[in-house]
Formats: structure tokens, C-alpha cells, sequence
């Protein structure tokens, strides 16, 4: 090759290149495994293994529906359900939560909203077992994000992340 | 700080993208290449602006591209070796009128292509023409014809 270089003057470097084509192999391993992972759901938005997680159950009288994976700025919900019977229901998230999404909309709308320093409260009036509440949010910032909900008997913690 | 942030993760994250995926892939500008472009286009601007379409947001942002450019053809010329990695090095395809076929295959380079680089730049007609052919750093094959 020493021939060649002299009168073809390019400035070939193929040790470089042989080394860039491994690396070439390497990244398009690392591009499937991505999609893979994406296409499972652990990008968040759900998949063929990771869908919604549950917390609590008709026996604790509370249970809620959340997305394990979620990503920043793009629209996620909380499912609650009660299965206790009372007139009222009472719903608390810690600060945390409240700081770090933004919420978009609580359906059906609570009869009354309360903060104090250690979070919020919604009220909701119910007639019977099973009532449901859906709260859809847009985490607003990226990270780890535990949410502390509560009625007035249980308390669960989700244990959410946002993909920026 | 947000927006220089994200410049910088998506210039980087483009750069390897487009790296590993070889001299070759968006070469070719076919209107396959041409939608592809346009659409990474469009999904870059949203991940990047985010919900703020601001002026200052997008004086950051445009800042930050530049500026990376600026430093990343600075660092180019202080080190040789980065200019290699970065932009690559002309790889020899067909040397003195022979094809050599494991260079070919790992950049995806076939006969047919060769050919054709030969018909548009030179006018040659077969492959005995082509004294050289080399692969060059942005993706394009350029030929040296067999002296008569």
C-alpha cells in the first residue's frame, strides 16, 4: 500500500477506520437494544412488558392506576378508585408531587381543595363503592418522583420516573 | 440554562447518531433521505424548544449550535486526531484496479455503486477503467480513471 499513498496523496488512516467500523457495529447494537427497551415500555408511554402499575387494592380501600415510566411535559394520569363506602371521600398528595407536575385537570372536578404546608387535599362527594377519580398531570420536571397519596385511612407511595 | 442544556445533548446525541450510522447513510440524498431528514428535522426543533417558542429561547438555542460548531472546528484543527474521529478519513476502495471487497462491505459500498460514481464523474463504462476508487470523508465516491 506504501505506493499507493505516495501517488495517490490521501490521507488514509485505515487502522482508524477499521477501528470506527467496530464502533459502527457497537452503536447500531446499542441503537436496538434502545428501541427494544422503548418498544418493551421502559421509555414510558407503556409496551409490550411495562404497562400500568397498581398500588393498593379493593382491600385497603384504595387503589390507584399509575404509569411507572413517564417523560417531562408529556400528558400522564393517575387513576384512583375507592372502595370504601362514606358520603366523602378525601384525596391528599404530598408537596412533591404537586411541585413537580403540573395539573391539568381532575375529573370529576372535587367539591372542595385544601392545602397546608404538607400538601393538598381534594374532597370529593361519592355515593357508592367503586366511585373513581381521574387526575391527568405533565410532569414538569425530570427525575425520580415519589407521590405520596392518601385518603383517610391508607397512604401509598408511587414510585414514578420522568425521562426528560 | 435549560435550553443550553438541551443544544448541547442534542448536538451531541445527532453527532453519534449520525456517526455510527456511517459515511454512507444520508449520502445519497434520495427522496427517501430528503423525508427522513425533514421529519429528524421536525422532532429535533419539538424536543429542543419544548413549549417555550419564545425569541430568547430561540436565540439560545441557535447561540448554543453555533458556538458548539465554532469550538468543535476549533478543536478539529488543534488535534489531528480529533479532526480524523470527527469527520472521518478517506477510505480506498479500488486500489490500482482492484476491488477490496472487506473495505467494501463494512462501508456498504457495493460494485454497482463504483459503477456509478465511474459513469456520472469520469464516463467510464466498466469496472477496468477505474484505476481508484476511494470513499470519501462525506460519503461520496470519487474515481480515478486508468491511465490509456
Amino acid at each position: 500500500m506504501g505506493s499507493t499513498k505516495n501517488e495517490l496523496e490521501v490521507e488514509e488512516d485505515i487502522k482508524l477506520d477499521r477501528r470506527m467500523w467496530t464502533l459502527e457495529r457497537v452503536g447500531w447494537a446499542a441503537m436496538f437494544l434502545f428501541l427494544v427497551a422503548a418498544v418493551l415500555g421502559f421509555m414510558g408511554k407503556g409496551g409490550l412488558v411495562v404497562s400500568e402499575e397498581n398500588a393498593g387494592g379493593p382491600d385497603t380501600g384504595l387503589a390507584i392506576t399509575y404509569d411507572r415510566y413517564l417523560r417531562q411535559d408529556a400528558p400522564s394520569k393517575i387513576t384512583v378508585t375507592f372502595h370504601s363506602q362514606r358520603p366523602e371521600h378525601q384525596l391528599r398528595f404530598n408537596k412533591m408531587f404537586i411541585k413537580s407536575a403540573r395539573i391539568e385537570q381532575i375529573v370529576p372536578e372535587p367539591s372542595a381543595a385544601g392545602i397546608d404546608s404538607a400538601g393538598i387535599t381534594y374532597t370529593f362527594s361519592t355515593k357508592d363503592e367503586g366511585a373513581m377519580v381521574i387526575l391527568y398531570f405533565k410532569p414538569s420536571r425530570a427525575g425520580s418522583l415519589h407521590t405520596v397519596v392518601s385518603d383517610n385511612a391508607t397512604t401509598l407511595t408511587l414510585n414514578q420516573f420522568v425521562y426528560p | 440554562m435549560d435550553s443550553v442544556i438541551r443544544g448541547l445533548v442534542i448536538y451531541i446525541f445527532l453527532l453519534i447518531i449520525f456517526k455510527i450510522s456511517g459515511k454512507r447513510t444520508l449520502h445519497e440524498a434520495s427522496t427517501f433521505d430528503l423525508v427522513l431528514l425533514l421529519i429528524i428535522a421536525e422532532t429535533t426543533q419539538q424536543a429542543m424548544l419544548g413549549e417555550d417558542f419564545s425569541m430568547i429561547n430561540s436565540f439560545i438555542l441557535i447561540t448554543t449550535l453555533v458556538f458548539l460548531d465554532i469550538v468543535l472546528s476549533f478543536i478539529k484543527q488543534k488535534s489531528k486526531n480529533a479532526d480524523k474521529i470527527l469527520d472521518g478519513t478517506p477510505t480506498i476502495l479500488v486500489d490500482n484496479g482492484k476491488l477490496l471487497k472487506d473495505r467494501m462491505d463494512k462501508v456498504r459500498v457495493d460494485q454497482g455503486d463504483i459503477l456509478e460514481s465511474a459513469r456520472k464523474l469520469q464516463g467510464l463504462e466498466s469496472l477496468q477503467q477505474v484505476k481508484y476508487a476511494i470513499l470519501e470523508k462525506d460519503g461520496s465516491i470519487s474515481i480515478i480513471p486508468q491511465a490509456e
